[in-house]
């Protein structure tokens, strides 16, 4: 699904340069559950930024699905993040002013491809068992249930690739283990999921654990 | 876009996140709108007066090659008085003699009594040469125009006076007596737009009637009259310029001598009449200053609109964050922004357009304008209307959209603060400009009312308090019963000229011809305004006006032009005026000097002026004067209608306070203090708003800065200063721009007064204080909320 290969990205402000991601390869196969783990401020979040083409690395290359997508103008890099890319964040990050079925339509807006019906969104809301609350808004809902509608925008478009960015931190271990099953289930239909966490009960349940150190990927798990 | 869902699905989606957002921001948002809403409803509203002014005599074909003869009068020195009407001959001199004139054809204004079965109306009508219709091509209804005018009795009608005088249009043939004489109606033309052309009367009597102005056999030897509107086209391609040079020695030849070097005639473009500065002086600067004020206006909306979506912004980063997650583009999240604000300063355009239909009437009685927002006749208007805020919207979204779309996804979506680059100089720059514009306004203003009040007191230089005049030419006996009213000190009379435009001559003084006024005036007037001479004696003038004008009263300004020395040895003088046989003069004696005192506006010098010793104008017209003691004033009044008609005055009492005159007088000035109060306020209320949106925005922005201050031992009170200090920069910075812009523009807005009120100093820092004050009071409670939090809320954030 994905390669990455001598991955390096630095900060430049004023007189400093961090190196946040120091010569990462990587490679992930489709329908693959691969989670990344590492201390707060080891590279994480850059790489999944740097995987959902939302930040360009500064050195190396990137392929995705075939396609190298290091020296890709921002409007191919959305396009292509409409088609194969979807997120799942720690903080929801659910559009307060939509309701759920709403939040859920906006990852097909920007889709391109084939049509689909509006049913999609009750599809994937049933999905996540959040059907009979498509017209709420998300502050009407608990934590784990706006991780679930989170989800369900996530897995509506179809997406090759999840990428979640610690998606339990902020709920509570019952809903935290949901959510894990909601993206077992992604990865068991063939979309590659990548997880960023802090929790080994999480990452227990991907196929492959990455462990980051200072930029740099320092171990790997296969279980 | 294409998409994985329809377009009508996408199109509800966007409307519904722009609604949703504009409801959880409802105030913030109603203001930016309501803003707008005021901006636009000013811009329109001066585009509906300027359309009127601007396409003035539109409907007349070829109305670009026509023109109308003015004449333009002046000696040396003097600024010339322009008057819209020609010597009778001078169109028969222009159809003989100049070959690049298509045609040429006179209107003569008049009043007629109209009868008909027995019915007597007044009208105001023309008497008019048939070729009328051969340069302003008017369409028929009915009949031919200019065949009717070839008439004697010929008749032609607008179809509304058709309708009010004969109950149709079609009454060809029908008679009315006009002054008179049997007239026939031959031909019926469109109604005239109203507002639009200077043709105000909708009955042309043939020029060729008895009756008719131009019948009576034109002026008498070594005289000159003007009264006719003369309107020619000039051929295709043919320059005014050189018809005017062709024209000038030609009506040289009808002038008296007295008059060369005097009189000229020139051609002004039937378009250009309704801003044209002689004959309608301030038209056009009304409009410069009314399109200024309507352009800043629209400015300060425009600003606060952008300043506030742009502080809005702040609670929809997540979801700017989660749409390019989702796969926009930079372009499609700027493109949704951009409808968003389409769809705003639509829905400030219809709330503006509503405004100006509720307050149009009171604008219209206010500012003396006849402005009318006809859009069900025109639609046009409303797709300009359209036109004009999609255009608007653009411009005022383009800022926002450009900023929201160019922040980080990822810093979005993290939760974290992000930096909108620029935004702050921006901001800044546009509170300034707003705040300077306000600053200029306010100063405007006072600078305005200044010189109101200046010409309405000091400039008059004489007590108008509870003075009255009564149009007549001097009844005795009313006078003399008025006088013994208990409630009245004091009666006089004088000549209309002294309330309206006086005559004037031009005095003869060696090589010069200087312009003077000259008034007719008892000697008792000037103890009614309190002003005593400065030189020589009231008392041997004849209290009640003297046969001829042997002996005459003037001002000091006659003394000083006409070259007399000092006032004292100015007494026993003699100086030329007009004696009663054309064109001559007599010498007449100075035995009086006054102060100069006028009741003209103070946008004019005072003229050299001559006071005769004579009760009336001579001609069936005058002013009796009536100091009242100001007590009992009601029943003085009455007192006086009843003596009006019981002396034996057949026509209704005609009576005026002179305060009303000169309040009239200034009726201008009085506008002008309107549309710059108005819109100070307007321009304020925005600012305040545009400050607090600034406010909440400097907030957020140093939300972390404003805890770790706190965190550090930072006390309220200083927090608040420190914020208050940063909102409160821009509006200093506003001063640099507004105070030298202020300064010469009102320099030279005085400058058009011949007298005026210094340009006091003390008036900028007053309105920099208040527009300080104004922000102080918009920003402070938001300032203070922020300043009182508690730091750990500030600092939740990290």
């Amino acid at each position: 699904m994905l390669i990455l290969t001598e991955i390096t990205k630095t900060y430049t402000t004023s007189e400093v340069e961090t190196r946040a991601l120091d010569a990462v390869s990587l490679e992930v196969a489709q329908g693959e559950f691969l989670a990344v783990m590492g201390p707060s401020g080891c590279g994480k979040s850059t790489l999944l930024n740097v995987l959902g083409l939302l930040d360009r690395p500064s050195e190396g290359t990137y392929k995705l699905a075939g396609t190298e997508v290091t020296g890709l103008p921002s409007a191919k890099l959305a396009r292509l993040r409409g088609e194969h890319i979807a997120f799942v964040f720690q903080n929801f990050n659910l559009i307060d002013d939509l309701t759920v079925a709403e939040n859920v339509e906006v990852s097909l807006l920007y889709r391109h491809g084939p049509a689909v019906t509006k049913d999609r969104v009750g599809l994937v809301l049933d999905q996540v068992g959040m059907a009979h609350r498509a017209g709420h808004r998300p502050q009407q809902l608990s934590g784990g249930q706006q991780q679930r509608v989170a989800i369900a925008r996530a897995l509506a478009g179809n997406p090759g690739l999840i990428l979640a960015d610690e998606p339990t931190g902020n709920l509570d271990s019952a809903n935290g283990e949901q959510v894990i099953e909601l993206l077992q289930q992604a990865a068991q239909a063939g979309t590659t999921v990548i997880m960023v966490t802090h929790s080994h009960r999480d990452a227990a349940a991907a196929q492959r654990i990455v462990e980051m150190l200072d930029g740099r990927i320092v171990g790997e798990t296969r279980l | 876009m294409s998409g994985a869902i329809g377009f009508w699905s996408r199109s509800r989606h966007f409307a519904t996140a722009y609604v949703r957002n504009l409801r959880a921001t409802r105030l913030l948002s109603a203001i930016a709108v309501a803003g707008l809403a005021i901006g636009l409803a000013g811009a329109l509203m001066l585009a509906l007066v300027a359309r009127d002014a601007l396409g003035f005599n539109g409907f007349v074909p070829d109305h670009e090659r026509t023109y109308l003869g003015i004449s333009l009068l002046g000696g040396q020195g003097t600024a010339p008085v322009i008057n819209d009407t020609t010597n009778d001959r001078a169109a028969g001199i222009i159809h003989a003699n100049l070959a690049d004139v298509e045609a040429v054809g006179r209107l003569h204004e008049a009043e007629a009594a109209l009868r008909r079965n027995g019915e007597v109306t007044h009208a105001k009508i023309y008497w008019a040469d048939p070729e009328i219709f051969d340069v302003l091509r008017l369409p028929a209804i009915a009949g031919r125009p200019k065949a009717a005018l070839n008439l004697p009795d010929g008749l032609v009608m607008t179809q509304s006076e058709a309708i009010r005088h004969f109950g149709r249009v079609n009454a060809i043939g029908a008679v009315v007596d006009v002054d008179g004489v049997p007239m026939v109606l031959r031909a019926v033309i469109a109604d005239l737009p109203t507002r639009m052309t200077d043709l105000n009367r909708g009955i042309f009597a043939s020029g060729r009637s008895a009756k008719s102005l131009f019948s009576w056999g034109g002026d008498a030897p070594g005289t000159f009259s003007i009264g006719a509107r003369t309107y020619l086209r000039l051929r295709q391609g043919a320059s005014p310029a050189a018809v005017e040079r062709r024209l000038a020695p030609l009506i040289d030849g009808l002038l008296p001598a007295g008059m060369r070097g005097i009189y000229a005639m020139r051609l002004l473009p039937i378009g250009a009449l309704a801003l044209d500065s002689g004959l309608h002086p301030g038209a056009r600067e009304r409009l410069g200053v009314g399109s200024l004020v309507a352009a800043f206006i629209l400015f300060i909306a425009i600003a606060n609109y952008v300043n506030l979506s742009t502080a809005l912004s702040v609670r929809r980063w997540r979801e700017i964050g989660v749409r390019a997650a989702c796969g926009a583009t930079r372009g499609q999240i700027a493109g949704q922004f951009l409808a968003e604000a389409v769809a705003t300063v639509l829905i400030a355009a219809l709330l503006g357009a509503a405004l100006v239909e509720l307050t149009l009437p009171s604008l219209n009685a206010l500012f003396q304008t006849q402005a009318t927002f006809d859009y069900l006749t025109h639609p046009m208007l409303l797709l300009w209307l359209i036109a004009g805020g999609v255009a608007l919207g653009l411009a005022a979204g383009a800022y926002p959209a450009f900023v929201l779309s160019s922040l980080s996804p990822a810093a979005l979506l993290r939760d974290r603060g992000v930096t909108m680059k620029g935004r702050s100089l921006v901001a800044d720059l546009l509170v300034a400009v707003q705040f300077a514009i306000l600053i200029g306004l306010m100063i405007a203003l006072a600078v305005v009312y200044q010189q109101r009040h200046f010409a309405m007191t000091e400039a008059l230089r004489f007590d108008v308090d509870q003075l009255l005049t009564v149009d007549a030419p001097c009844p005795t006996s009313f006078r003399q019963e008025v006088a013994k009213l208990p409630g009245v000190l004091g009666t006089s009379c004088a000549g209309r000229g002294l309330l309206e435009s006086p005559s004037f001559f031009f005095a003869p003084i060696g090589n010069e011809r200087i312009s003077t006024d000259s008034i007719p005036m008892l000697p008792s007037g000037f103890v009614l305004f309190g002003i005593t001479p400065v030189a020589g004696s009231l008392s041997v003038l004849p209290p009640d006006g003297e046969e001829k004008n042997e002996r005459i009263i003037v001002n000091e300004t006659a003394v000083r032009r006409l070259g007399l020395g000092r006032a004292n040895a100015a007494i026993g003088k003699l100086i030329p005026v007009p004696s009663d046989q054309p064109g001559g003069y007599i010498r007449a004696r100075i035995v009086a000097v006054v102060p100069d005192f006028s009741f003209q506006s103070v946008e004019t010098a005072i003229k050299p002026t001559i006071y005769l010793d004579q009760p009336h104008d001579g001609a069936g017209l005058g002013l009796v004067m009536i100091k009242l003691a100001g007590r009992d004033v009601p029943e003085t009044l009455t007192a006086i209608d009843r003596l009006w008609r019981k002396t034996g005055q057949q026509q209704p009492i005609q009576r005026k306070f002179v305060s009303d005159h000169v309040e009239e007088l200034y009726r201008n000035l009085e506008r002008g203090t309107w549309i710059f109060g108005l819109f100070s306020g307007v321009a304020a209320l925005l600012s305040a708003t545009g400050i607090a949106g600034m406010a909440i925005a400097t907030a957020e922005r140093r939300t972390k800065e404003i805890g770790i201050r706190k965190a550090l031992g930072a006390r309220t009170d200083q927090v608040l200063i420190l914020l208050l200090a940063r909102l409160s920069r821009p509006v200093l910075w506003a001063n640099l721009i507004a105070w030298p812009c202020a300064w010469w523009m009102m320099r030279n807005w005085l400058n058009g007064f011949a007298y005026r009120v210094p340009l006091h100093q003390w008036l900028f820092p007053a309105a920099a204080l208040v527009a300080l004050g104004i922000t102080l009071c918009s920003a402070g409670l938001q300032a203070w909320k922020v300043a009182r939090r508690r730091p750990i809320e500030a600092l939740r954030y990290e």
